[in-house]
């Protein structure tokens, strides 16, 4: 159990009150434990349902990824994304109409976060959307994450034409009950699929698990082929699944970022910890969360990202950055681990240098090195973990993010890959909130 | 095509117009160090303004070229050194604003206490860790000159050989000791002028056997006004009436080995000196609590 050692709250003559001031050894001893927690997570996939079932989700409302946004505030693929979704759901069945309903206020939305899930770009959950949910079998939370569409043309960039509707439909109806037969049938078998061992292994096999991720998504399919193919579904129904698993690289980028909100989630609410536990962006802020400043977002204007852009388009094109992918970072392995990732610069530009020099530059800012997640090309060291907010701000470095980049408008998409600088005001802000709480 | 200047600061401006050619001293991968008689400039390959600073578009030192011991001069318009020219034609001049007075409010104890919790947090996390705020120099320093002066017990704020001993004292390019002088003097000065009372005079004399000359010259300089834009920005920043220059001070935090934090200690506990003398509660008291007394 964490003990601390704190002096007595003073007056002073104004009548003014200091806050408490916790001794250095009491923060790090809370760093300590919010990190080891992280690291100690383990999350198991456990089903697939939607939303409505699986986290509660009721009436017109949708899940977004981000700090809290307004319907008017809100950047353009993110408008796409609520449009797309609103018509998915059958409350609308034009553009126009579900604009109306999000003006009018009739269509609710919250954050991701809150309600222990995190989803990419947009990252927009609605109530008969198939969720992923994921259990720690270490400390018993549940989070959740939505399934990946692909690349391109697809919700979570803001695109919703019927191709994309179509889709989600397709995948809600065919590929989501093959999937969850398959992971009630792995559990029954005493074979859940952790999702720490794999993150660990895709890292030794040249994935950054954030913007790469190959080799978990051959790990995944290896792993569930035996469960899949005895659920009973049709030979061609399955074919068609697995053809999906296949064709799509960033299948398991949803489930890996549960995965993240898991681990991050076990080291949140830690007293005295500066231990930041959520970074996320819905295309016009990033927010953060710091684990004993419970879930008070401290935000600021959300970048944009530099990258590699798609035929066609150039940075004029981007919108500032969204989704809630970063919490694989805040966990220790996207960006942070970049020197896993040697290839991953063809994809979200840069040199292999410079991805080796991004990982060592977050030591800097970090609490430990993952006991699991390790980098062959560093010797085997634990990639850094623990975003320790005094360190951000006594070094000047801030946590880099590999990201996707969606157009500025709605219904695009995609138009490239890159990665981007976490804002280091919301840093400060933060840090300013934890002295006022609790000294320093 | 040359290297182009985007900023020059006023006090390096007038140093290297002189007709007297300076000499480079030191050369490090983004700062180049040029002495001129008994003052230094600072060629920066960064974008931090100052008086003392010429700031310079474009990687690092010109690839490499520059070499100790050529020779550097302002000439009409171009930064001239033995490997080639800087052209200033375009630059900016960044123009000192603590050399004039205005109407200033110093902050409470409890927002001059807060701000030096965070610094000694962000201590805890250096890699040197706390060196200056556990160097006895300090407390004996804090404990036997600013806290006196705070109860009007003591001028002896106004003793040059009271700072000594945290001169050249300390890690850094710039010792941890020096960096602290420039904040507490710096800022005492600057209060001083605003409200027209005496100011402290270190004589460079005292300074020159004690640490590196670029950090004397510095010294020199802060005393009369002269900072970089991050430290005037906080300085103003305590000094406005709004307590709030958190955000310049954490702006600051990041400099160097620890100079960020050194200044600004010394800035804060400057203030909260002159802030307890002027019979507003007990600022400094307050400060050295959140220092020292856990």
């Amino acid at each position: 159990m964490l003990s601390v050692s704190v002096s007595q709250t003073f007056n002073v003559s104004d009548g003014a009150k200091l806050p408490l001031t916790v001794s250095k050894e009491a923060v790090e001893e809370a760093n300590k434990e919010a990190v080891e927690r992280m690291i100690d997570s383990e999350p198991v996939w456990v089903d697939l349902a939607p939303a409505s079932k699986k986290m509660g989700l009721r009436g017109k409302t949708l899940l977004h990824a981000g700090p809290p946004l307004r319907w008017k505030s809100a950047s353009g693929p993110m408008k796409g994304a609520i449009i797309g979704a609103t018509i998915y759901e059958g409350w609308a069945d034009s553009e126009k109409q579900a604009v109306r309903l999000a003006e009018e206020g009739e269509i609710k939305l919250d954050c991701d976060h809150h309600h222990n899930a995190a989803g990419p770009m947009a990252g927009v959950i609605s109530p008969s959307m198939p969720v992923y949910e994921l259990e720690d079998r270490k400390f018993g939370n549940k989070t959740y994450s939505n399934m990946n569409e692909g690349i391109g043309k697809v919700l979570r960039y803001g695109a919703f034409s019927q191709e994309v509707l179509d889709r989600l439909h397709w995948m809600s109806e065919t590929v989501a009950p093959v999937l969850q037969a398959t992971a009630k049938g792995m559990i029954r078998a005493g074979a859940g699929l952790a999702l720490k061992p794999m993150i660990a292994q895709a890292l030794t096999m040249g994935d950054d698990c954030h913007n790469r991720y190959v080799a978990t998504t051959s790990l995944f399919a290896k792993q569930i082929a035996p469960f899949m193919v005895r659920t009973g579904f049709e030979p061609k129904i399955l074919a068609e699944v697995s053809k999906f698993i296949d064709a799509n690289n960033f299948t398991m980028l949803n489930m890996g970022m549960a995965a993240g909100k898991a681990m991050t989630l076990a080291g949140h609410n830690v007293k005295y910890s500066t231990i930041v536990t959520v970074m996320s962006r819905n295309g016009t802020d990033a927010g953060i969360w710091v684990s004993s400043l419970g879930s008070r977002w401290f935000t600021a204007e959300a970048p944009v990202p530099k990258g590699l852009w798609f035929p066609g388009f150039t940075e004029s094109d981007a919108n500032p950055d969204l989704g809630d992918s970063s919490i694989t970072e805040t966990a220790g392995f996207g960006g942070f681990a970049m020197a896993a990732a040697p290839a991953i610069v063809s994809w979200v530009g840069g040199s292999v240098q410079g991805a080796l020099e991004v990982t060592e530059r977050m030591y800097e800012i970090t609490q430990t090195q993952h006991k699991h997640f390790l980098i062959p090309f560093l010797d085997f060291r634990g990639t850094p973990v623990g975003i320790d907010l005094r360190k951000i701000l006594k070094t000047g470095v801030t946590p880099m993010i590999n990201t996707g980049i969606a157009h500025r408008k709605a219904g695009i998409g995609q138009v490239g890959a890159g990665t981007v600088s976490f804002p280091i005001q919301v840093f400060k802000d933060a840090f300013e909130a934890y002295v006022d709480k609790y000294g320093a | 095509m040359n290297p182009r200047a985007s900023n020059i600061g006023d006090l390096a401006a007038r140093i290297l117009s002189t007709g007297i050619w300076g000499e480079v001293t030191r050369v490090f991968p983004r700062s180049v160090y040029v002495r001129s008689e008994d003052d230094f400039i600072l060629l920066l390959w960064g974008e931090l303004k100052s008086p003392m600073t010429i700031n310079i578009e474009g990687g690092n030192n010109v690839g490499g070229r520059i070499r100790v011991g050529e020779r550097c001069g302002l000439r009409r318009d171009a930064l001239e050194l033995d490997m080639g020219e800087i052209d200033v034609r375009n630059a900016e001049m960044f123009r000192s604003t603590l050399l004039d007075s205005r109407k200033i409010v110093l902050p409470n104890g409890p927002a001059l206490a807060k701000g030096v919790a965070m610094l000694r947090s962000l201590y805890d996390v250096s890699p040197s860790g706390p060196a200056l705020i556990t160097d006895p120099a300090l407390k004996s320093f804090v404990r036997g000159t600013l806290s006196p002066f705070a109860s009007g017990r003591s001028t002896g704020i106004y003793s040059p050989a009271r700072y000594l001993p945290l001169i050249g004292r300390g890690g850094g390019f710039t010792p941890a000791g020096d960096d602290f002088v420039c904040g507490v003097v710096g800022t005492f000065n600057y209060v001083a002028r605003c409200r027209k009372f005496r100011q402290v005079i270190i004589p460079p004399a005292l300074l020159q056997s004690r640490t590196i000359p670029e950090s004397a010259t510095i010294l020199r300089y802060s005393a009369k006004g002269y900072f970089d834009e991050g430290m005037e920005k906080l300085i103003l920043g305590t000094l406005d009436g709004s307590g709030r220059f958190y955000n310049e001070l954490m702006s600051v935090a990041h400099r160097g080995h620890t100079s960020g934090i050194d200044m600004s200690l010394g800035v804060l506990l400057g203030e909260a000196a002159m802030a307890q003398s002027s019979g507003e509660g007990s600022a400094l008291k307050e400060c050295i609590d959140v220092l020292w007394n856990l």
